[in-house]
């Protein structure tokens, strides 16, 4: 009785050793990698940290702050960077990049930032999960003289702190939608918007989009009680969704949505309760309603071209850690996918 | 099991202390000798690891848990449970900015945040203690309560916080050198631990925790004993939530969300038993730590986030495994 | 010993068992007949619940066999006792409250549909109506068991014994929680399974009920097997003669001191389990309460002790009335209370013996808010010095010591507190023979320095050697006061108090 405690005692301190031990071993592999490549320069420890005191203009090293890993959207983001950030760092332009994962959480983001720096990260790659809540970032980076990119959606202070953002304008995407809409009933109705997290910039400037639009078209009346937030969820959508039908019948004819991930599975929703008139639409252009799209389940949805984004912020960040002048923002265009150009962009 | 007679042990000798010492020293510092030893792995492995600013990083990123933690291990020792304590982060940071708009007056701000959270924490003790409802089923409903309360103060938005001295609390440094958050962390650690150990009502707790019936026939007020273990947890969360709001200077209702899992992950590894009545301060102060180095020496190290969350549920299964053995418990 | 005999059904011999130090059944036999109620009579702790719980396999004898209808027999638990055709109705019925009466019976064996894993409701119901009404219970066998009275829970144990086909069916005090009514149905379905050669080993206290229903008894005292005999021509005062026997040796070491001033005082004290309970008791004196199990002697003190509230009467202490709603106040007060369950009320076993015995007295040793821990310390050396706790440290945690020295501990806290009152419920239980002894000692130096000392104790020979006076209950009731005069003088013996606690008269000897 006593040996078997005694020996299960050892075997969880081996555990833990190992568990710790097995990241050691990782992290050699990934950081003997530029070792190889590099030859010629010095890469130790000193270096690290003479980096990030005097950045040479050659020892780039990426601090790529995912805004999450979970979600499909952020995935392909995040695959895009990592292939883009891979091939520069192949080819030597810059010397290593690091991938944070922020778990949707700003506190953790803002912990990320000062890990990153740690590391002698010299170019920061943002992508926000908050608006108000990620500013920090930003200030810190610039106590730091450190660039930082802004992917995707801004923080409250991108326009003043960023080195540079690059993004699609959201405000644009909502008038998308709302166009597609009256091109689509052009006798007008009811619709009812399924929001995104609340506070959220994404979810903000698309619903003030809609809004321009809508707003001063006579023919089109949100309906009463039908603008909710679903939190970017597709489950939640769906419930209010069936709600709002339920209480409206043929009155509701349009649902605008901050993601596709919702109205995809409300226009699903809505073919199974007979109702496949109800025109629902929404952002990003993941697979799923992309591929609603092609069987023409969907009739359409807007593309947020988030690789694109993702490669374009880092191709400015290195141009910019490397001295060279870039501008303040760039805009990656919205695209309205329908059945005619799905196959184009669903790969 | 059978009882032994605790003076018959005490003939084998290792490490040059007797059976019981050596017992009661790797019950009491077991955890923290596995501290240690991720620490030297990780200072072999890592050279940015070793460089004093990661230290202070690291003591920075696990403040706002540590105190949660801190809060947290009173009401596990106590034998009950608290879900509601990322609420109560939001609910703090909505009101500081509801406060700082209206007013303009930090202290006042903070004052009525902490208020508020402390009223909660008193709400969820009284509904625990008094009509004798589960911890996890009270907590789990006013998590939701407290949440929708900071989303109606809120609006919904989340807003910009411009004070630059409210921002000083979360991002200032005493002499330039230590973050005014891990000072926070190691008053509420100093606060916590004369509490818990020093005072009548920490043995309460600990009394309540471990045999409520012993706790009743000795004279004890089980009553503010349990709601005392909750107002302290809810006073964290307002300390806690003040931090996490200077350091995002923004007052966001959304936030938040998730983080009673770490509190609880920091007790559990610190050696507190999930049955209540046993449970340190020096131990919770470990585990906090130990949550701190998983994510940050992963960071550094470049595994990827799917493996920390593994191994940090690991942890926890082997920390009550550590626990059951070294404490003997069925 | 006697031939295997083809009459008897279940024969145990020579069983022992020892838990930790203490014999718990020495050599003990049992023979019963087939289709006989057969009685187990004995004090409390005479072995009568061990040995049973040995035939149903909750314990594993350390000698001895059991043969059951001729072959060997030994249980791995009640659901293989059941079974191989021995079931036992417990005391306490803790049946689940959201089953049917269907569900209840079939529980474990419950019928499913043809080469599935489902369950066939209607056929388990239908069977369960057969078998009701073949015991004359007017119930729809979907009723849930929260539903029933407790009579009527106990029949569903009992229906679901023989519905198993148990040949054996063992009653433990089946009619503690009946009225006489419900008594009576019970008796009239023991003598129909009898016809049907069910055999019944029927524990009970309820001395008339052992002459109404059974056929023979058997006589356990002190862990050993005393006598079997018919029920038919033996007496009342032979039954209790055979159950008593322990010697009031010289192990009591009785202290005589003055006795002072009433200091506690109960008038008609009525609660859960007893009423109208009177008596006082002095400084320096110990007033022994003696009674059965669930006589109410527990329940007074637990209700003066303000762990359960009182339904009537009052209390004095030191004359005046005073109101007691909590340990808290009856502690302050300076009534303090040893619980006969140490490890549910005495003791935070995964803390150290230090905060144990400071716990109750806290209040008084702050310094400031903080606690005065050198103090603190200090002083629960001392005590636990004068106590004789034996312990590595004082840091030790209470589940590594013995269960006398866990008792010591408990003690310790009360001393400390300086009580007025000190009840001591069991106080020796689970106690090896030296720190019992200890125990009685240190008990004496408490009464000696002007403490009222109040004892439960089921074991008559202590509690005749250490007690001024006695107090004996019998059924909620105090059915007779005795004097340690009449004790010395042996003009009352162990007998009359047994007697009493069985319920026998005033005067009735």
């Amino acid at each position: 009785m006593k040996q078997i405690r005694k020996l299960m005692v050892l075997v969880l301190v081996v555990c833990m050793v190992v568990l710790t031990g097995c990241g050691g071993k990782t992290s050699e592999t990934t950081t003997n990698t530029p070792t190889k490549d590099d030859a010629t320069q010095p890469t130790t420890a000193t270096t690290d940290t003479t980096e990030q005191a005097e950045p040479a203009q050659k020892d780039i090293v990426v601090g790529y702050i995912a805004k999450n890993t979970v979600d499909a959207f952020h995935s392909t983001l995040n695959k895009a960077a990592s292939e883009k950030l891979d091939e520069l760092k192949a080819n030597g332009t810059i010397k290593d990049w690091k991938l944070l994962d922020g778990l949707t959480d700003p506190v953790t983001q803002c912990n990320l930032l000062e890990d990153a720096l740690n590391m002698g990260c010299n170019l920061i790659v943002l992508l926000p999960a908050e608006s108000a809540g990620c500013s920090p970032i930003l200030e810190r980076c610039a106590e730091e003289g450190v660039p930082i990119i802004v992917v995707n959606s801004k923080t409250d202070n991108t326009d003043e702190l960023a080195t540079a953002f690059v993004g699609s304008d959201d405000v644009q995407a909502g008038e998308m939608m709302a166009e597609f809409v009256q091109k689509q009933i052009p006798g007008g109705g009811g619709y009812g918007h399924l929001q995104g997290i609340i506070g959220n910039s994404a979810q903000i400037q698309r619903g003030e989009g809609i809004h321009n639009v809508l707003d001063g078209d006579s023919k089109w009346a949100l309906l009463d009680g039908a603008e909710q937030t679903a939190e970017w969820q597709a489950e939640k959508a769906v419930k209010f969704a069936e709600d709002w039908l339920a209480k409206y019948g043929d009155k509701l004819n349009a649902i605008i949505c901050d993601n596709d991930d919702m109205s995809s599975a409300v226009q699903t929703a809505m073919n199974a309760a007979g109702r496949s008139d109800i025109v629902c639409i929404g952002v990003d252009g993941n697979v799923g309603p992309m591929t609603m799209v092609q069987n023409g389940e969907l009739l359409a949805t807007v593309y947020q071209d988030g690789a694109s984004q993702v490669v374009k912020g880092i191709e400015t960040g290195v141009a910019a850690a490397q001295g060279q002048a870039v501008e303040k923002s760039y805009m990656i265009p919205f695209v309205l996918i329908t059945k005619d150009n799905v196959d184009q962009y669903l790969k | 099991m059978s009882r032994k007679s605790a003076n018959a042990a005490s003939e084998s000798i290792r490490f040059g202390m007797s059976e019981i010492e050596f017992n009661l020293f790797m019950r009491r510092y077991g955890i923290g000798m596995v501290m240690v030893i991720m620490a030297v792995i990780l200072a072999i492995v890592s050279p940015t690891f070793r460089t004093s600013g990661n230290v202070i990083s690291i003591l920075l990123q696990v403040s706002l848990n540590g105190i949660l933690a801190l809060g947290m291990v009173f009401v596990i020792t106590g034998g009950g449970i608290d879900l509601s304590i990322g609420s109560l982060l939001a609910l703090t940071s909505v009101i500081i900015g509801a406060m700082l708009n209206a007013t303009g007056s930090i202290v006042l701000a903070c004052v009525v945040s902490v208020a508020a959270t402390t009223v909660f924490g008193l709400l969820n003790g009284i509904l625990i203690a008094k009509f004798k409802m589960f911890p996890f089923v009270v907590t789990l409903a006013t998590q939701l309560v407290i949440r929708g309360t900071a989303y109606i103060i809120s609006g919904g938005y989340s807003q910009s916080l411009a004070n630059a001295e409210f921002k000083e609390i979360g991002a200032g440094k005493l002499f330039g050198v230590i973050p005014y958050p891990v000072i926070i962390l190691t008053v509420v650690a100093i606060l916590a631990y004369v509490i818990l150990h020093w005072t009548k009502f920490g043995r309460y707790v600990y009394a309540v925790g471990g045999n409520k019936n012993a706790a009743i026939a000795s004279g004890v007020n089980v009553f503010w004993t349990t709601a005392g273990t909750y107002i302290i947890s809810g006073f964290c969360c307002g300390i806690a939530g003040i931090i996490m709001t200077s350091r995002i200077s923004a007052a966001q209702p959304n936030i938040g969300v998730g983080y009673e899992t770490d509190a609880i992950a920091a007790c559990v590894i610190g050696g507190t038993s999930f049955a209540g009545g046993v449970s340190t301060i020096p131990g919770t102060v470990m585990g906090i730590v130990i949550i701190g180095l998983i994510y940050n020496g992963m960071n550094l190290v470049g595994i990827n986030s799917y493996w920390q969350t593994i191994t940090k549920g690991l942890l926890i299964i082997g920390a009550v495994m550590l626990d059951m053995v070294m404490n003997k418990r069925k | 010993m006697e031939e295997q005999n083809k009459d008897y059904i279940l024969e145990c011999t020579g069983i022992s068992k020892a838990f930790g130090g203490t014999q718990a059944l020495k050599n003990v036999q049992l023979q019963i007949k087939k289709g006989e109620v057969h009685a187990l009579l004995g004090e409390n702790g005479a072995g009568k619940s061990t040995l049973m719980k040995i035939v149903i396999g909750l314990h594993k004898p350390d000698e001895g066999e059991m043969v059951f209808e001729g072959q060997r027999y030994a249980a791995n638990g009640p659901a293989d006792a059941l079974r191989k055709g021995i079931s036992m109705v417990h005391q306490e019925l803790n049946p689940e409250p959201h089953l049917s009466i269907a569900e209840s019976i079939f529980l474990n064996r419950e019928h499913t549909m043809k080469g599935l894993p489902f369950l066939n409701k209607k056929e388990t119901n239908r069977q369960a109506g057969i078998i009701l009404k073949r015991f004359g219970i007017e119930k729809d066998p979907r009723t849930l068991m929260e539903e029933l009275t407790l009579a009527e829970v106990q029949m569903i144990e009992i229906i679901r014994a023989v519905s198993c086909d148990a040949r054996i069916i063992i009653m433990d005090e089946p009619t503690s929680s009946l009225d006489s009514e419900e008594t009576q149905h019970l008796f009239h379905t023991i003598r129909e399974l009898k016809e049907k050669g069910v055999s019944i080993i029927y524990i009970s206290h309820r001395m008339e009920e052992i002459f109404e229903i059974c056929d023979r008894v058997s006589v356990f005292r002190d862990g050993e097997y005393v006598n079997s005999c018919p029920l038919e021509g033996v007496t009342n005062e032979e039954l209790i003669a055979m159950m008593v026997g322990r010697q009031v040796k010289s192990i009591f070491p009785k202290i005589e001191c003055e006795i002072g001033e009433t200091v506690l005082k109960v008038e008609n004290l009525s609660g859960k389990g007893f009423q109208n309970i009177s008596f006082e008791v002095h400084e320096g004196e110990i007033l022994g309460i003696s009674g059965l199990v669930g006589s109410g002697r527990s329940e007074t003190m637990r209700v003066i002790f303000g762990l359960d509230p009182k339904t009537g009467g009052k209390i004095f202490l030191g004359g005046k009335e005073i109101a007691i709603k909590s340990p808290k106040d009856a502690i302050s007060k300076g009534i303090c209370m040893v619980n006969e369950d140490r490890q549910n009320f005495g003791l935070c076993l995964y803390r150290s013996i230090r905060e144990n015995i400071s716990l109750p007295n806290l209040p008084s040793r702050q310094k400031g808010i903080l606690i005065n821990q050198r103090r603190e310390k200090k002083e629960a050396e001392e005590v636990a010095k004068v106590l004789t706790v034996k312990a590595a440290s004082i840091e030790s945690e209470a589940y590594s010591l013995s269960g006398g020295n866990q008792q010591k501990v408990v003690l310790s806290k009360w001393v400390m507190a300086k009580p007025k009152v000190l009840i001591l419920d069991e106080p020796t239980r689970g106690v090896d023979v030296g720190a019992k002894s200890e125990i009685h000692t240190l008990m004496c130096q408490f009464a000696a320095q002007g403490m009222a000392i109040i004892m439960i104790s089921s074991e008559l020979p202590e509690i005749m050697g250490t007690s001024d006076r006695i107090l004996i209950y019998h059924e909620g009731r105090i059915n007779g006061e005795i004097f340690r005069e009449d004790i010395t003088t042996a003009k009352v013996t162990q007998e009359d108090i047994l007697a009493k606690e069985f319920g026998q008269k005033e005067g009735g000897k």
